[in-house]
């Protein structure tokens, strides 16, 4: 068993093949028996870290990743997607998927950083530039002229093969 | 990211995104070029992590070059991630040992070169091949070239190959088809990485059946392979009273496969345009056909495309090869593209029957196009101006439905694939004729005269920096229309009247 304490104070107790998935925590343990003081994880609080527990635990049954061979291309290295249940997992308001994507990049976990990146990438998607600043409350910052070139930019994207 | 760049733009507020600059990175690295490009307008803070981010830049390099499906429901973002990742592994050099290699080829070796790379197979006494030189010329510091050499051998003895290094992977085909004519036996076509030898599909072979007809005695052997992104094309070489005949079909899902065939003789070029389209040319006359490679449902067995390439358009031209190697025109469908002349940084004199024009992607980059007159490109209205090699003088807004292409980089020399795609950034543009067969009279004519390629430009260059070594006049920067061009280091450019001349250097052997 591994246990953690988070940044308020909430500690959590899971198995170690759940804990390990945290590159950090796996780092932290250094793979010997039990851990006998709470591992220390200030950069994440109790919500999000019930949040990626949730992760780990139905993804303590994945295979290792495959060790393939040098120039392999990616393709083969990962195929494992988002199934049905990841993009039921994700499926959570912006605020806790930003939190959710700090603490994966903080804790090393490779999948979940993946899973939230590609959310964010999927929310943003056939949307205008002005539609993003907006889903993302966004100030701009830009001068008129350059809003303007932005405004040939946009001409660009839509001429990129529509 | 450039230290420069993050002091640049220290201190954004952003409300709700308080990422680190490397997370946004990665979840751009989820999105399409387009959206890429979109999201450059969305905040200074974006737009400066998108245009200074190598990585970024290059997965819109690589959909401007065709490397990755731009159509995303066919080959997803992460799928486009991973031929990038496999492409900068070949750019690392990974697992490849180089080694030192006698500059002059053997007499019995097959020397071919494509890009910057150059290919040695070397053909053992059943004239079958297992061993193959690959060659990476390095860019020019000093007079001489540098290589890396270094050796694929194949698991299987292969009788040809075809290259395609800008995505690092080379097609071999088995020997046992075509040459012993041995009727019904299916093609069998090995795609393997340069770098490290090995197969880069899930199977170890592509098989293909034979296109095989109730008259043909034999199967007919292959002339050649052509690529665009995952697209291969196979032509096979038939006698001309035979027709010319096709096998297209996706190399990284090989389900569907659509034969295309002509009944009359053989086109003197074939090309894949697209992801869905191929030129053929016979003649002054070039045509575009559209194929479909959806996949249909019928699970892994490949299958034969119920529907057979359908012709879009034939386009005639003024003089004949018009497609040759150093200049593949390439078109989209029509009706595709809807372009600005307005936007465009270069025109081109409308009565040459084709101008060129360039949009400004960002980031360096630029999208090359060639506008063909429209007069000149309705089957069911082909000109009937006499064949003199002058096109009408049609005003310039008459113009009609623009039917452009990418250029890849190589043809414009903008991207040297094999470099660290870092390097890319500030290549310069290098501006080429249009017309291909003027350059070769050009070149061929140079050659003659002393050995130096000389590259007419259709409109004067204007110099900006020149100077003179041991007498010769040496420019070292030069502007065409708005197009700056930098002379490269170890290549000297002289300037003519309205000529431009260099040695012939390794690098425009090809």
């Amino acid at each position: 068993m591994v246990t953690v304490v988070v940044s308020d104070g909430v500690t959590f107790t899971m198995e170690q093949d759940v804990a390990f998935q945290c590159g950090l925590i796996a780092d932290f343990a250094g793979g010997g028996g039990d851990q006998e003081e709470p591992i220390p994880i200030q950069a994440v609080n109790s919500t999000v870290m019930r949040k990626v527990i949730e992760y780990c635990e139905h993804h303590r049954n994945d295979p290792p990743q495959p060790e393939v061979p040098e120039g392999t291309p990616l393709e083969r290295k990962d195929r494992r997607g988002r199934d049905a249940w990841d993009k039921q997992f994700i499926q959570v308001e912006q605020e806790l998927l930003f939190e959710i994507i700090l603490a994966a990049n903080y804790l090393n976990i490779k999948p979940l950083l993946d899973l939230g990146c590609s959310q964010v990438a999927e929310m943003m998607k056939g949307k205008t530039p002005a539609e993003i600043q907006q889903m993302f409350n966004i100030v701009n910052g830009f001068t008129a002229d350059e809003e303007a070139q932005n405004g040939e930019g946009e001409e660009k994207a839509r001429n990129l093969n529509s | 990211m450039s230290g420069e760049m993050r002091t640049m733009i220290g201190d954004f507020p952003l409300p709700s995104l308080g990422l680190p600059e490397e997370l946004y990175e990665k979840i751009f690295a989820h999105l399409d070029a387009k959206t890429l490009l979109r999201c450059q307008s969305v905040c200074r803070y974006f737009h400066t992590i998108i245009s200074s981010s190598p990585l970024l830049q290059y997965l819109i390099e690589l959909e401007i070059a065709g490397l990755v499906d731009i159509h995303g429901a066919k080959l997803p973002v992460a799928e486009s991630l991973s031929h990038l990742l496999a492409h900068q592994d070949l750019c690392n050099y990974n697992g490849v040992k180089f080694h030192e290699i006698d500059s002059t080829p053997k007499s019995d070796c097959i020397q071919s070169v494509y890009g910057n790379m150059i290919f040695r197979a070397y053909s053992r006494q059943d004239r079958m091949t297992d061993t193959i030189d690959v060659g990476h010329i390095q860019p020019m510091t000093g007079k001489t070239p540098s290589i890396k050499w270094w050796t694929i051998k194949t698991r299987l003895p292969f009788t040809s190959y075809y290259a395609h290094p800008s995505q690092g992977i080379l097609a071999l085909k088995n020997p046992y088809w075509g040459s012993d004519r041995q009727d019904g036996a299916p093609l069998m076509i090995q795609i393997i990485s340069i770098a490290t030898g090995r197969p880069v599909t899930n199977d170890e072979f592509l098989t293909i059946p034979q296109p095989l007809r109730e008259r043909d005695r034999w199967s007919p052997d292959v002339l050649h392979v052509y690529f665009h992104g995952s697209v291969m094309a196979i032509s096979f070489l038939n006698s001309p009273s035979d027709g010319f005949r096709a096998a297209i079909l996706n190399w990284r899902r090989p389900r569907t496969i659509v034969y295309f065939e002509v009944a009359r003789g053989w086109p003197f070029v074939f090309a894949l345009a697209s992801e869905s389209t191929f030129v053929t040319q016979d003649g002054i006359e070039v045509a575009l056909h559209s194929f479909d490679l959806s996949e249909s449902d019928t699970g892994d067995s490949m299958s034969e495309s119920p529907t057979p390439p359908t012709h879009i358009a034939t386009f005639l031209f003024p003089e004949t090869n018009f497609l040759s190697r150093r200049l593949i025109f390439m078109f989209s469908p029509p009706g595709d593209n809807a372009y600005d002349p307005s936007s465009c940084l270069f025109k081109e004199d409308p009565t040459q029957g084709y101008y060129l024009f360039s949009i400004d992607l960002g980031g360096g980059y630029r999208k090359f196009s060639v506008v063909v007159r429209e007069s000149a490109f309705r089957v069911e209205n082909v000109p009937s101006v006499p064949h003199t090699g002058q096109p009408p003088r049609i005003p310039w807004p008459q113009w009609g439905p623009q039917h452009s292409r990418w250029f890849t980089h190589s043809e414009l020399g903008v991207i040297q694939p094999l470099l660290r795609y870092g390097s890319h950034m500030a290549s310069p543009t290098r501006i080429i004729d249009l017309n291909p067969l003027r350059v070769a009279r050009d070149a061929q004519r140079a050659n003659a005269m002393g050995g130096s390629e000389e590259i007419k430009f259709v409109k004067t260059p204007s110099v900006i920096r020149r100077g003179s070594v041991f007498g010769e006049d040496i420019v070292s920067e030069l502007s065409y229309g708005s197009y700056p061009y930098t002379v490269p280091p170890g290549r000297r450019v002289t300037a003519g009247d309205h000529w431009i001349s260099w040695p012939r250097g390794i690098s425009h052997a090809f």
